[in-house]
């Protein structure tokens, strides 16, 4: 400190001084009247005593603010460690100037209150002035109600705000707690108020907090002092020494994440109409208003079969009108048809999905994903029935072919559908009709209705018979048996699908112009088929060995495969089974996940 | 024909002929064949043999291919004379007292004396007759060798004979469209050798003609018969369809009128013009017949047709075989030339 310095302050605190009998702050004796003779040593000697005492009980005051034990700081008291009753009383006086103070229940009680009233649109500021320096911080509601932090200023640390501050913690400390008689406190005060104009933006539009933390300290309280004056409606809040060892910003940002929710969020799920199959998008609450964070959900969502691509989880807050999308994320598609999505509530605008484990995905995605979800959606997602009728007339490596096609849509199929119960398939073949003395004689072979391995079990122990009859095959005989099967007791609410694979046409019903034997056993493959797409609600696919070039024959298979008609070797059991509607097709995926409620 | 036109006719035995006439595959084997279960399945008092060996054999031989092994009797490969004598009970008009006549029922019997050709020895050109080959009847290749060409002797067979069986197959015309051809040539031979003199000016051809249109058992000629409404349910205990003999040659014009490569029209034109129109009847027949439902023992319109694709590729008998119209031609014609002596 310069001699110029030392000439015009007061001696205890520090104050610039004018010519007044006594300093205006500690009170000290400036100016005492004249006394005649010299000053003696004994004169100077209780002077000495006195200035070191009023020293020692200002500093020890400081000290008194700082903790509870002042040894930590005695290097900073000036005329030595206090006595216990100086001690004592310093504790007093500080106990006085953080009386009003409050404690950490209660600024924690304070500031979940202004996050919990924040209107939407509007932001609050917080100026947290605390022994490490200054934080600006905004906060306000996002769109979708989750309070969001935002450090305007700051943090900035005492010793940029105020260069003249002890570089080491303890004496900064003890200057910012009120030791600033050593300081220049003019320019400390200069430097503060340029710190502050520099540090406090414009008030925002909705309510101001001022937190002084600890309470009692001087530097602080004359930042908040400032502050205030910046935000002259700001509220001030004096705060004992505690926060549980944490920052203001930091209790924020962590009673923030607690808050409750005050808007719904929602897994956008489809539905499909098991009627018209007509896909409509929805969603499932996954967490309610008031749920807080660590709130766990979980939801029975389903596969669609065969489905291979993966499923987007969007998440939207709110309820109808003005949801927004909170977050996005992708799954691989699980491994079974049902399956439980769990979420985790981390924190207002934060969810985690832990099962199944999930990417996040571009949240700039989801118009193009929303829009990829199709009209329909044909796949059968219920229980299902199919009962595959093959021709087993002819070379055997065309019958071997056809076969093959079947057994691969059920090897497609077994995975898609690992649920018990939930896909039967028959399995029926023919060998011709022979006209003759026997012609009466059954043609069809195979198995009822059983799991899809036992299914195929049967289907490769169905033989190969010779051509008899040219001309056609009796597949009216598979159909009429195909709508025995589809028809039967216990099928109730289960979907039902045929496949024919052959290589002729149905023998007629009845003889017609042409020189075609119709049906010895008289079935009559139209009203089968009718039956079967009508009663039994089948949807059948044809395929044959080779398409007919005939417009009559390609009539007739036309009619056969109601839903689909394909050539042997240029079709794929893939294409099969999702024109039997059993396996998703690429062009109807639905890339978020299907409500369990078919 | 002889005929004994006394008080007490005794059977009469018919020496004239009858010639049978058609394109190939018109089924000539098959009705020769099927004519024998024909008079079996008759109600007429009918009775049918062979009166020489070969004859007797093809009858039991095809009747038993046709019936118990259920195939269709090859194609006459060279020409086979036969002949067979059918008993019959017949009406004659009779002399009776006071320049009046009477019918009489007379027991007939009608020899039917038959040249089974090859059908493409019927031909319009000279050039497309055939007769290789060993007779199916075991006639050996010298038995054959004649000095006359076997289109020759067809047509003298024909133009000799007292009446003629004009097999007309449908689906062979709808296929070939080769009837007229076949038919043109063998009738202006025919017509050559009877009205070449002069004597014969003005006049016509003295055969009566019966024209059997066969396979009425094939769906499209069945069909085209019932969806034109000539079908009528037959009196017997299988309630077959039939033609009767009335519309038989309206619904002959309909055939021919069949949309189709062929002039069959003109066959019809033809023989008014060199025939009789009085001595010329039609008969809708089939050597097969219809398919029976052995369990309801009737006739179904569903399900008709007797005839099955074999192993072979050639077609075989699905079942029973009930020739239809195959006797009543040959009635027609015994009953005619017995009147006519």
């Amino acid at each position: 400190m310069s001699r110029e310095h030392r000439a015009t302050v007061c001696p205890v605190c520090g104050l610039p001084i004018e010519t007044v009998p006594a300093c205006p702050e500690c009170g000290w004796e400036l100016q005492s009247p004249l006394r005649p003779g010299p000053v003696t040593e004994q004169l100077q000697l209780e002077f000495d005593e006195r200035l070191s005492r009023a020293q020692r009980e200002f500093d020890t005051r400081v000290a008194a603010l700082l903790g509870p034990e002042f040894q930590r700081y005695q290097t900073h008291i000036r005329g030595g460690p206090p006595s216990d009753k100086e001690w004592r009383a310093a504790q007093r006086a500080a106990r006085r100037v953080t009386a009003r103070a409050v404690d950490d229940d209660a600024i924690a009680e304070i500031l979940t209150g202004l996050l919990h009233n924040l209107e939407m649109g509007r932001h609050a500021g917080i100026a947290a002035i605390d022994a490490d320096g200054i934080t600006v911080i905004q906060v306000w509601l996002d769109s979708f109600g989750s309070p969001q932090l935002h450090t305007e200023r700051g943090p900035a640390s005492w010793t940029d705000l105020l260069p003249l501050l002890s570089r080491d913690s303890d004496k900064r400390s003890f200057q910012l707690a009120g030791g600033v008689a050593q300081l220049d406190r003019s320019r400390l005060r200069r430097n503060l108020r340029e710190s502050m104009r520099r540090m406090m933006p414009e008030p925002p539009d909705g309510p101001t907090l001022v937190v002084c933390r600890p309470a009692g300290w001087r530097l602080l309280e004359c930042a908040a002092e400032l502050a205030c004056q910046h935000w002259p409606a700001a509220r001030q809040l004096w705060v004992v020494n505690g926060l549980r060892g944490t920052t203001l910003p930091a209790l924020l940002d962590a009673l923030a994440a607690q808050m409750p929710l005050s808007s719904e969020y929602r897994l956008v799920v489809a539905t499909i109409d098991p009627e018209t199959r007509e896909v409509c998008t929805g969603d499932r609450l996954l967490f309610a208003v008031g749920d807080r964070p660590g709130t766990q959900a979980s939801l029975e969502l389903r596969q669609i079969p065969g489905d291979s691509g993966g499923v987007a989880f969007a998440v939207l807050v709110g309820n109808g009108i003005g949801s927004g999308l909170l977050s996005l994320s992708q799954a691989s598609p699980p491994p079974e048809p049902r399956y439980q999505l769990q979420v985790v509530l981390e924190g207002p605008g934060r969810v985690r999905f832990t099962e199944p484990p999930c990417m996040p995905l571009n949240p700039e995605t989801w118009p193009a994903l929303r829009d990829s979800i199709p009209a329909r959606m044909d796949t059968v997602l219920g229980p299902v029935d199919l009962v595959c009728a093959i021709e087993l007339s002819g070379p055997s490596s065309l019958v071997r072919r056809r076969r093959r096609l079947v057994r691969k849509l059920l090897e497609l199929l077994i995975t898609a559908y690992p649920e018990p119960g939930m896909l039967r398939v028959g399995v029926v073949g023919c060998i011709d009709h022979v006209y003759g003395p026997r012609e009466r004689q059954p043609v069809i072979r195979g198995v009822a209705l059983a799991t899809a391995e036992e299914a195929l079990e049967a289907l490769n122990s169905l033989g190969t018979t010779e051509i008899r009859y040219p001309g056609a095959a009796p597949v009216e005989d598979m159909l009429y048996e195909a709508y025995m099967q589809l028809s039967g007791r216990g099928r109730e609410g289960r979907a039902a699908r045929v496949l024919i694979v052959a290589a002729r046409r149905p023998h007629p019903h009845r003889q017609e112009m042409n020189q075609l034997l119709p049906c010895p056993g008289r079935y009559n493959w139209r009203t089968s088929l009718h039956q079967l797409t009508g009663a039994a609600g089948a949807t059948c696919v044809a395929v044959a060995d080779n398409l007919p070039a005939s417009w009559e024959e390609m009539t007739i298979w036309r009619e056969l495969g109601t839903a689909a008609l394909h050539e042997l070797p240029a079709v794929t059991a893939r294409e099969v089974g999702e024109d039997l509607r059993l396996l998703v097709p690429h062009t109807q995926r639905v890339p978020v996940p299907l409500a369990d409620s078919e | 024909v002889t005929s004994n036109p006394s008080d007490s006719p005794g059977p009469v035995r018919a020496l004239r002929r009858i010639g049978l006439w058609g394109a190939p595959s018109s089924g000539k084997s098959t009705f020769l064949a099927a004519l024998n279960v024909a008079t079996m399945r008759s109600e007429q008092d009918l009775m049918m043999f062979g009166v020489d060996e070969d004859s007797t054999e093809f009858l039991v031989n095809n009747t038993h291919m046709l019936t118990r092994e259920r195939k269709f009797p090859p194609a006459s490969q060279s020409l086979v004379s036969l002949s067979w004598a059918i008993h019959m009970q017949t009406e004659v008009v009779v002399p009776a007292r006071f320049g009046k006549t009477s019918r009489r029922q007379v027991p007939l019997q009608l020899n039917i004396d038959v040249l089974d050709a090859p059908g493409v020895t019927f031909g319009d050109t000279r050039g497309t007759a055939s007769a290789a080959g060993a007779s199916r009847l075991g006639l050996h290749s010298d038995e054959m060798s004649t000095s006359v060409a076997p289109e020759e002797q067809v047509i003298d067979h024909l133009s000799g004979a007292d009446g003629l069986l004009l097999l007309f197959d449908p689906m062979r015309e709808q296929a070939t469209g080769d009837a007229f051809n076949y038919f043109q040539g063998t009738l202006l031979r025919i017509a050559q050798r009877r009205l070449s003199s002069a004597r014969a000016a003005g006049q016509r051809l003295p055969q009566y003609v019966a024209v059997c249109v066969t396979k009425f058992d094939d769906p499209a000629v069945y069909r085209l018969a019932r969806r034109t409404g000539y079908v009528s349910i037959g009196g017997d205990d299988h309630m077959f369809p039939r033609v009767q003999d009335g519309d038989a040659e309206e619904f002959f014009g309909d055939l021919c009128r069949q949309p189709g490569p062929g002039n069959a029209d003109l066959v019809s034109l033809g023989l008014r013009r060199f025939f009789r129109p009085d001595r010329i009847r039609y008969f809708i027949s089939s050597s097969i017949g219809f398919y029976l439902d052995s369990k309801i023992g009737r006739f179904r319109d569903q399900d008709f047709w007797n005839v099955v694709p074999g192993s072979d590729g050639k077609s075989e008998i699905r079942g029973p075989i009930h020739p239809i119209n195959l006797v009543e031609p040959l009635l027609w014609l015994g009953q005619s030339l017995a009147g006519g002596t």
